[in-house]
């Protein structure tokens, strides 16, 4: 063994490898993992709307298409790996919002006097359109001093103009 | 050194005459990109202003296209590849956008998809209806078999900003460069007055089936070739 070392340390290459690593295994593995992440990237897209404010757009320079480097694709895949989690916190968050909505609602339905004046509209559960709840009172202000209450469902978006 | 499609014989398109061929691919793409591909075929066509029946189309199409579809889009498996393809190539999709979703946004930041003339409103009607991207040039400038492979230094695709990085992915023949990945021809290989033929060019992308890099590609040729054949029996070109 010794030997071995001295022979290696005179020739001038001590313990030096003689062939390049082979990168393909990892470059396969990286592009695999940049696809999958993108796909789930497109879910969280397409699951999110149509709510807004949530940030999907990845934190990596856009650069000519080019072959990348290991380097590279590293980053490409940790930003997005990072995007993905972070929206998929994000919309479990809105869901724990929409979800205490929705249950507003029942309450407001059933006990409108409770919820004097809340109004929830869809963009609060999440859902496309400008639909809302308003709890306002009966026959204006007899109702506000009769404490007759009820929840007022708007029809949808105003016309066009 | 070049990627030939060897299994198969030139597949006759619905227009006639012409053949899908397949392109070539550098070696290092092909090993890096498995299913990254250039399909083409010629058609005999010049610029031309675009029939009724394309505008009409082109409404049509425009009237498919709503917020929600270019939401789902994003999942379908066509434009998702090519997502897929530009993010592996260091291009961020959401700034760069792939060919498809840069006409859907525009699409729906217009209100409609505005008829620019032949061989452009064919362009657009082809990678919206798949997906697939698709580009045109000038097939008699074309010399030999166009393809992919790395821009090699100080090539360009002329003009003021055609000028290319060192490893950029874009399409060539064997003259030298042809136009970028997102469809921007070379000056002197785009369709012009004295265009005569055009090579319609698609990439193909892994995922993305056969079928549909061929639909891309007759859908062009079939327009390209029926607004040649109306405007010579109408004539009044313009662009």
């Amino acid at each position: 063994m010794i030997d071995v070392l001295e022979r290696s340390s005179a020739a001038g290459h001590p313990l030096q490898p003689r062939t390049a690593p082979d990168e393909r295994p990892a470059r396969r593995a990286l592009h695999g993992q940049i696809e999958r992440l993108e796909r789930d990237l497109a879910k969280l897209f397409a699951t999110s709307w149509p709510r807004k404010g949530l940030e999907l757009t990845v934190d990596h320079p856009s650069g000519r298409p080019r072959i990348r480097d290991l380097g590279e694709l590293e980053q490409i895949r940790d930003a997005l790996a990072e995007r993905v989690e972070d929206a998929r916190r994000d919309l479990r968050e809105r869901h724990a919002v929409e979800d205490a909505n929705r249950r507003l609602i029942d309450d407001m339905l059933r006990h409108p006097e409770d919820h004097r004046w809340v109004r929830v509209s869809n963009a609060d559960i999440g859902e496309p359109g400008c639909h809302h709840w308003h709890v306002v009172p009966r026959w204006g202000f007899i109702g506000m001093f009769a404490n007759w209450w009820r929840v007022k469902i708007s029809s949808g978006c105003p016309l066009a103009t | 050194m070049c990627k030939h499609w060897s299994n198969a014989p030139p597949r006759a398109s619905a227009v006639g005459q012409q053949a899908i061929q397949q392109g070539w691919v550098a070696p290092e793409l092909a090993a890096e990109f498995p299913g990254l591909d250039v399909y083409w075929l010629t058609v005999e066509a010049r610029p031309v202003k675009t029939p009724d029946a394309v505008r009409e189309r082109m409404r049509y199409l425009a009237g498919r296209i709503t917020g929600a579809t270019v939401v789902q889009s994003r999942q379908d498996t066509v434009p998702w590849s090519y997502r897929v393809l530009w993010r592996r190539l260091g291009v961020d999709p959401d700034t760069d956008r792939t060919p498809v979703e840069e006409l859907m946004v525009q699409r729906l930041e217009h209100g409609g998809l505005p008829s620019r003339g032949m061989p452009i409103d064919a362009i657009v009607v082809a990678t919206l209806e798949t997906g697939v991207p698709v580009l045109v040039a000038d097939a008699t400038k074309l010399s030999g078999v166009p393809g992919l492979r790395p821009a090699a230094a100080g090539e360009s695709l002329g003009g003021a900003e055609g000028m290319l990085r060192t490893g950029e992915v874009i399409y060539a023949d064997e003259r030298g460069p042809l136009a970028r990945l997102n469809g921007e021809v070379a000056i002197d290989r785009s369709v012009g007055d004295d265009t005569t033929a055009m090579a319609i060019c698609a990439l193909a992308a892994a995922a993305v089936s056969q079928i549909e890099i061929d639909e891309a590609l007759w859908i062009a040729a079939d327009m390209l070739d029926t607004a040649g054949r109306l405007d010579e029996s109408n004539p009044g070109r313009t662009q």
